[in-house]
């Protein structure tokens, strides 16, 4: 690796060192994953709008909470930066979305639906596929490059969820349950584990002149 | 292409501590205080004084933001900075180009034993 992407990938690694990200999102997921756990149990309908609103308001505020956190927590430590390529471009971000929602309604109410792959429905190989890898490989492959093993258990909950729902075919709240708690449990288990270590190691640093009042 | 050994270095960009600035920002699209002086190794005065030397030069932009009641320090490249880095990187290969096929690496080595 040439010292250029070295150099980048530390002020990448500055983005997640703290564990920051891992605690809100972790926390976040495994929060959605409760209310939906327990709307299947009570088999309450209105419990499940609460779990959908809940995604609403948690991806409007998420990044303002993380921001925030940032600001308060890593910014006075290891400093702020931002690096090219940071943010995906918009259009990028919308077509994802497009493609997300169309994938969604196809599947739902399409033809897809009546198509199998080895015996399993489409949507049900399609959902694997497109979810549970990229996100344990994505986890697995930065864990490495950053030298943070701990978005490996990240990436090794994530992978042992989708391997139980696949195999282990369990009722819907259980997979549900294995789905966004196990994942969502683990992140925020990790990130609170690179919080605290990040902490203890990373003292406040001050600007030159600045006072802590 | 020969170097011209008669020209001299960018000598804002040249100064070590300068040079590790510029070299941690032409990666980046901006960085602040705390950040830089964690990646040079400078100490905050040091850092603070170059900062100022190099945005003199028109090669950086620092702003002075407030996050909550924390101040904070973001310096950025600017285009100018972004050029002048480049000649001076074009500069040095040049000069090194051609003093390694005169008087390879190896060879300016003291042999060990």
């Amino acid at each position: 690796m040439n010292e250029v992407k070295q150099a980048r990938n530390r002020a990448r690694r500055y983005w997640q060192i703290d564990g920051i990200n891992e605690l809100v999102v972790g926390a976040a997921v495994a929060w959605i994953g409760t209310v939906f756990v327990l709307a299947g149990y009570l088999d309450s309908s209105s419990l499940r709008y609460v779990g959908i609103a809940n995604m609403f308001v948690l991806g409007i505020l998420m990044p303002r909470i993380l921001r925030l956190m940032k600001d308060r927590i890593t910014s006075p430590r290891t400093g702020h930066v931002s690096y090219p390529g940071q943010k995906a471009p918009l259009g990028h971000r919308v077509l994802m979305t497009c493609l997300g929602i169309g994938m969604m309604f196809e599947l739902q109410y399409g033809d897809l639906r009546n198509l199998t792959v080895l015996g399993e429905p489409i949507e049900h190989v399609l959902f694997y596929a497109l979810f549970f890898t990229p996100i344990a490989v994505a986890c697995a492959v930065r864990g490495i490059q950053w030298q943070m093993p701990r978005l490996l258990f990240i990436a090794a909950s994530v992978l042992i969820a989708g391997l139980i729902s696949w195999f282990g075919q369990p009722s819907d709240a259980i997979t549900l349950a294995l789905w966004l708690l196990l994942p969502g449990a683990t992140a925020a288990m990790t990130g609170t584990w690179g919080l605290i270590c990040y902490l203890k190691e990373n003292p406040l640093q001050l600007e030159e002149g600045d006072h802590v009042s | 292409m020969s170097a011209d050994f008669s020209a001299d270095p960018n000598r804002v960009i040249h100064e070590p501590a300068r040079l590790k600035i510029m070299s941690v920002l032409s990666i980046l699209e901006c960085a602040d205080f705390v950040y830089l002086m964690n990646e040079t190794g400078l100490t905050r005065g040091n850092l603070s004084v170059q900062l100022r030397r190099l945005e003199e030069a028109g090669y950086l932009v620092v702003s002075k933001e407030f996050r909550g009641r924390m101040p904070r320090t973001v310096a950025s490249m600017t285009d100018a900075g972004r050029k002048a880095f480049k000649e001076y990187r074009a500069y040095l290969k040049t000069l090194l180009r051609t003093t390694a096929k005169t008087t390879p690496i190896q060879d300016a080595l003291p042999e060990s034993g």
